[in-house]
């Protein structure tokens, strides 16, 4: 925690975030002035989301566990007294909505990464250790039928699968990841002579 | 400097977070951990507060804390943090360095016996 950061209570009522229009939107004449909170929530929300690059699920699931807090958060404020605007504005005010959508963003990008780089690394060693264990030195191949009834390929075939599942957030990636190894395995099957 | 500056605030948040939840010995979710640390430090803390969930997913990913998930799809659901057995170990580290720290700084300053 940091006492340099700026310090909420200074803007109780949260007046700067009641007049921001991107948080409210542009009202027509006749429009109700205060909408339902819950679609109110999800402007801040949108607001965190344009900061965020990263894959729909980790996306839904990061605005799921903010929108979780605001809703605490207005709840509270609502309890002191403050009408429901007012709640929430002061929410989005102490909330810091921006700041927190470009620090999300850079903690769950470079995890990405790391995860797509593993992703992609996986299969090329799985398929690798397939053709080392199935296949003779000199590339005669047992045929697919062959290897099919080796526990090694199904042992790693299952890895292939289950590594990437286990180990990565993403279960995108632990699909495409066992398609790679299976395309690089027929490729394997088909054309056993075959020298990269 | 300002580098720095953030490094420390993280520390100092991480070593925050870990005492909380090993503290209080129980799943909490990030409202509640916000509103616990500001208890504790009598409101002298101040900090925008979702910022703390990018510091909680980041001690997620260094092992220090796991998650999960209360509630049904559909209902309001909240996500709850503990400490693994790693943040234990690495609270305890940061105590120490901590405490080292504080008291090499007392002693620097007059404030403390040597």
């Amino acid at each position: 925690m940091s006492a340099e950061q700026e310090d909420p209570s200074s803007d109780p009522a949260g007046e700067a975030a009641l007049n921001d229009p991107s948080l409210w939107g542009e009202l027509e004449e006749g429009t109700e002035i205060c909408p339902d909170l819950a679609v109110k929530v999800e402007r801040v929300l949108e607001r965190v989301r344009a900061q965020l690059d990263l894959d729909a699920d980790r996306e839904y699931e990061l605005l799921e566990e903010l929108r979780s807090h605001l809703e605490e958060a207005v709840a509270a404020a609502q309890a002191r007294g403050l009408d429901e605007k007012k709640a929430l504005a002061e929410a989005a005010a102490c909330f810091g909505v921006e700041e927190v959508g470009r620090e999300l963003q850079a903690t769950h990008v470079g995890w990405g990464t790391a995860d797509g780089v593993m992703a992609a690394a996986l299969p090329v060693i799985c398929a690798l250790a397939l053709r080392w264990l199935v296949f003779a030195p000199d590339g005669t191949a047992v045929g697919w039928r062959g290897v099919l009834v080796r526990p090694a390929f199904w042992v790693v075939s299952l890895a292939a699968l289950l590594v990437p599942l286990l180990k990565f957030p993403r279960w995108r990636y632990a699909l495409v990841s066992w398609v790679f190894f299976w395309v690089l395995s027929v490729i394997f099957f088909a054309w056993p002579a075959l020298r990269w | 400097m300002a580098g720095k500056i953030d490094q420390m605030r993280k520390g100092t948040t991480t070593v925050a977070i870990l005492k909380l939840l090993v503290d209080v010995g129980e799943p909490v979710h990030g409202y509640e951990i916000i509103r616990r640390l500001e208890r504790r430090s009598q409101g002298y803390f101040s900090f925008k507060e979702g910022l703390i969930y990018p510091r909680l997913h980041q001690m997620e990913q260094e092992g220090f804390l796991e998650s999960q998930w209360l509630g049904e799809p559909g209902t309001r659901r909240r996500k709850v943090y503990t400490v693994t057995e790693r943040g234990r170990q690495q609270l305890d580290v940061e105590m120490q360095r901590w405490q080292t720290f504080s008291q090499q700084m007392n002693q620097l300053l007059g404030l403390e016996a040597a």
